[in-house]
């Protein structure tokens, strides 16, 4: 019994050495591994044949400390039809990490949803995982001249996607304001 | 209704039977002597067992029960040091009675001037006891200690709970666990209190100037959880625990072997263990997502004890694994919004036992090494070692795989000396000192630190007559060495804080039935590092708290005064208190938001104010007859932040709690059976800031539990219990629960455990 004793004293004892061994006095630098920085809206025009528009919202520090840097106005022609790619990004080292793939990668766990404050702006998402839509891609109609706001919300949906945005934790959620003109 | 008036149909003839039978005026009396020397053992502790009837024996060691009822008794006599003696007495008629210890000059108890302290008038101490502590074996620690009048369970969800004590819990109270103070991450309520609660043979809650030999930070009050003490009888006695929940299925196995070398009686062990399990809980009407729980415990003692010294080495590992309820982990306001409108949580409504993201990993380690040396009768040295790991990983919903998002490592070494002396004057003194240090990867939350401390201080007790006086002092040093990178350059800033601290506690002891308390004292903390270093996202509130560099300690002044009166039929205490809080550390909504890329969020500040925590606890329990027992009890807390002239937020609104209990005796076979029907009455927190949250507290509700319990006394007692927890099933939202915005609270919950006792004695060796 004596002999069990010492074994699983020492065997614990040095189990418990090992967890010891980070240096207090060296901390890591807090790299956040799922940041997103920043949301760019890739508009193509549908009719003409005129270069993309690209409008972005930039954070760089991530939630908090420095306000964002870039936050575009959404400027369109009336009566246009665009194609729309969003591109999401981390900037916040100096090499920039595209996780546009990654959502890609994970369509069935997320949706982007558009929600535009006026009716004359319609936007419908125009691609899918399979079974819903995502979102990475949608499509864009103008028609008369008008102000208002876009929101654009990332959701992730493990396990509770239904097509809809109401399930699942907003990783990502811009109100950018809009002019049609 | 109808049940109500049966009850009380019954009750009302069950009272006329049995006052009808006997009236309860034989006394008992007599001396409580040293088995080797005879000489009288002062404050040896005497009770009946079923009964409150107790008493403490006085300088001559004489002792005194009135008010018994004629019959067969069991009377129970502990002194410290020594085995408890159980005696069992057949009278119809007033007797002398005699004790005789064995009084091994050895291991004290922990808390030698306070072993059963309700009823001893030093301190202001309250304990769970035995069947209280059986009870609540698959519970958390938190829930454990609610039973408590004036302590609350503040928590996050169902897995994560910790005490609050008045209002006051994380860094305001001081938990120790096995004789070490539970260094873990204590800051925020999202953390719960890493000790296995099947390892408890005691748990108490003391406040007073007693408390000052434990730190300097108790502001609330000291929670002692200890185990069992190291058996010191040749043998071996253990127990195996089963239990479970049918909410969330739970399963809750645990064992403890106790024993003492026959070959070596100087040498005794312990080995411990528990395990448990569970899924999804259950709301009324929905499944709660994600609140899966693993836990896997272990420990060991080994001691060893001469007649004037001893050395203890054990060691204590905790692991659990808590899934985070899916729905709470949201990502912005909107989210938060949308989540407290839901009538249904957005969330996967099945029974599941995976705890899939978001969850926690949390392992603390414990190794404890002391040594004791007995002068004399009544005087020790102690000195104790501790060191403590504590690793918690965090999983959000994000990444995948095993790698955690983030990751905190807090090593804790602490050492401390005392003596302490008994005698008309008592006195304790000791010195502390501690090492910890915090790292972290992954997302940066809380900085690197390393922290040193030291304490010393002193508790003198004088006891005459009735009277009895408290006096301790105590002055503390703290060290905190900060290492963080900020825009990629390693800063280094340093804190200091020292303070002194004290308490007066006056205690009167009019007769046995009157008792009279007061104590005033001060306390102090240092910000905790969450305070001072906060820096960015919550998730979970969606808000972003900013931590203050510069914040001074916290500085609390209280006084606490209580009431004990016993009559023949009724028993009474109540406790009044005041705390003022010089420079309460608390978050402040700022009324500014910050836009980030999930949209605005409220930004919150650490800031420090002027408070006032007062309040009222009250506890009765009627003796309706012999076997019925009507116990009621209220607990009413005021907050003001009296910078702002506001109230604080996240305070315990007014609680009542009734409960009615029947005892019977159902042959020779059964003890302690015991049925009860309780209620607790949680009203509405209409006394919040509004601006710090973001929606209103809950309604009010009233639940309702029924417990039953027994020991069946057969060679190797067996206890059973079996509980309903929430029996009419009702949806409710607790304001001390940070997941209220996000889901109902579990339902209706049948729990139920049997716990076996053994033992096997040496025949040839003779005990008392």
């Amino acid at each position: 019994m004596k002999k069990t004793f010492l074994i699983i004293a020492a065997i614990t004892a040095f189990i418990a050495c090992e967890k010891d061994e980070k240096k207090v006095t060296n901390p890591g630098n807090g790299e956040e591994e799922e940041l997103i920085t920043t949301v760019r809206l890739i508009f193509n025009y549908d009719t003409v044949s005129l270069p993309a528009d690209t409008f972005t919202f930039k954070d760089i520090d991530g939630a908090g400390g420095l306000e964002p840097t870039v936050f575009d106005t959404i400027k369109l022609v009336t009566s246009e039809n665009y194609t729309v790619q969003v591109e999401f990004l981390n900037e916040s080292s100096a090499e920039a990490e595209d996780i546009t793939e990654e959502i890609l990668a994970e369509a069935e766990e997320h949706i982007i949803c558009y929600s535009s404050s006026e009716d004359d702006l319609l936007i419908t998402r125009t691609d899918s995982d399979g079974n819903y839509e995502v979102g990475l891609e949608s499509s864009w109609s103008s028609t008369e001249a008008s102000i208002g706001t876009v929101t654009m919300t990332l959701k992730h949906q493990p396990d509770v996607k239904d097509g809809t945005c109401a399930p699942g934790e907003t990783d990502v959620e811009v109100v950018f304001p809009f002019i049609v003109q | 209704m109808r049940f109500d008036k049966l009850i009380l149909t019954v009750l009302i003839l069950i009272t006329g039977l049995s006052q009808a039978q006997e009236t309860c005026d034989i006394t008992i009396s007599g001396s409580v002597l040293d088995e080797h020397n005879q000489e009288p053992l002062a404050f040896a502790f005497i009770v009946i067992e079923g009964t409150s009837n107790a008493t403490t024996s006085d300088s001559l060691g004489n002792y005194i029960l009135k008010g018994v009822c004629p019959g067969k008794l069991i009377v129970h006599c502990d002194h410290m040091g020594c085995e408890r003696i159980i005696d069992t007495l057949n009278t119809i008629q007033s007797t002398i009675h005699n004790f005789h210890p064995e009084h091994h000059v050895n291991e004290l108890g922990l808390l030698e001037i306070t072993t059963h302290v309700k009823k001893s008038e030093n301190k202001q101490t309250k304990l769970l006891n035995e069947q209280e502590i059986v009870k609540t074996q698959t519970k958390q620690l938190g829930a454990a200690l609610s039973q408590i009048q004036g302590v609350q369970n503040q928590s996050s969800g169902n897995n994560v709970s910790k005490p609050s004590i008045h209002g006051m819990h994380s860094n305001r109270v001081l938990i120790l666990n096995n004789e070490l103070r539970q260094e873990g991450q204590q800051w925020g309520t999202d953390h719960g209190v890493e000790l296995d609660f099947t390892n408890s043979g005691s748990v108490q809650v003391i406040s007073g100037a007693n408390s000052l030999a434990y730190g300097s930070d108790a502001i609330g009050g000291v929670i002692i959880v200890n185990p069992k003490p190291l058996r010191k009888k040749h043998g071996l006695q253990g127990s195996v625990f089963l239990g479970g929940e049918s909410n969330g299925k739970k399963g809750v196995s645990a064992a403890e072997l106790n024993g003492n070398f026959k070959a070596i009686p100087q040498l005794s062990y312990r080995l411990q263990g528990s395990l448990k399990k569970s899924g999804n809980i259950n709301a009324p009407d929905y499944y709660i997502d994600n609140t899966g729980l693993e836990e896997h415990n272990y420990s060991w003692a080994l001691g060893y004890r001469s007649n004037n010294y001893g050395l203890e080495v054990s060691y204590a590992d905790f692991n659990s694994n808590i899934g985070v309820f899916s729905g709470a982990h949201i990502g912005n306001l909107t989210d938060l919004q949308a989540a407290f409108t839901a009538e249904v949580p957005n969330t996967v409504n099945q029974f599941s036992y995976d705890i899939a993201r978001p969850y926690q990993t949390v392992s603390h380690e414990t190794v404890k090494a002391k040594s004791f040396f007995y002068f004399n009768d009544t005087s020790k040295l102690e000195i104790i070692y501790g060191r403590q790991f504590n690793q918690r990983s965090e999983f959000d919903n994000h990444s995948a795989g095993n790698v955690p998002d983030f990751n905190f490592n807090l090593t804790s070494h602490t050492a401390e000396v005392k003596y302490s002396f008994r005698g008309k004057f008592s006195h304790q003194t000791g010195i502390q000192s501690g090492y910890q240090t915090n790292t972290w990867d992954g997302r940066f939350f809380i900085p690197n630190y390393e922290k040193y401390t030291a304490g010393t201080y002193f508790i003198e007790t004088y006891k005459n007559g009735h009277h009895l006086i408290n006096i301790g002092g105590r002055y503390d040093y703290n060290f905190i060495s900060v290492y963080y990178f900020e825009n990629d350059v390693l800063l280094n800033p340093i804190h200091n804080y020292s303070n002194a601290n004290g308490s007066v506690s006056y205690a009167y002891n009019f007769s046995d039935s009157l008792i009279f308390r007061s104590n005033i004292g001060s306390a102090w903390r240092p910000p905790s590092i969450n305070e001072l270093y906060s820096n960015g996202l919550h998730h979970g509130s969606a808000s972003l708290e900013y931590g203050a560099q510069n914040l001074n300690s916290e500085q609390v002044y209280n006084l606490n005064t209580s009431l004990e009166k016993k009559w023949k039929k009724v028993e009474i205490s109540t406790q009044l208190y005041a705390n003022y809080f010089e420079n309460y550390i608390y978050l402040a909504p700022t009324g500014e938001s910050e836009l980030t890329i999930r949209g605005a969020f409220p930004v919150y500040q650490f800031e420090q104010i002027k408070a006032w925590l007062n309040g009222w606890d009250f506890e009765a329990d009627i003796h309706l007859t012999k076997n019925f027992d009507f116990e009621f009890g209220t607990s009413i807390l005021r907050a003001k932040n009296q910078t702002d002239n506001e109230f604080l937020w996240g305070m315990p609104s007014d609680e009542v709690k009734a409960s009615l209990s029947y005892s019977p005796n159902i042959g020779k076979h059964f003890k302690k059976t015991n049925f009860r029907l309780n209620s607790t009455h949680t009203t509405k927190q209409k006394r919040f800031y509004s601006n710090a949250d973001f929606v209103n507290p809950p309604s009010a509700y009233t639940l309702f539990n029924f417990e039953a319990y027994t020991v069946l006394n057969i060679k190797t007692p067996l206890t059973f219990y079996f509980n309903i927890n929430n029996l009419l099933n009702n949806a409710y939202r607790d304001y001390l629960n940070r997941f209220r915005y996000f889901t109902d609270e579990m339902g209706r919950n049948f729990v139920f455990g049997v716990k076996f006792n053994f033992e096997v004695e040496e025949k040839h060796h003779h005990h008392k």
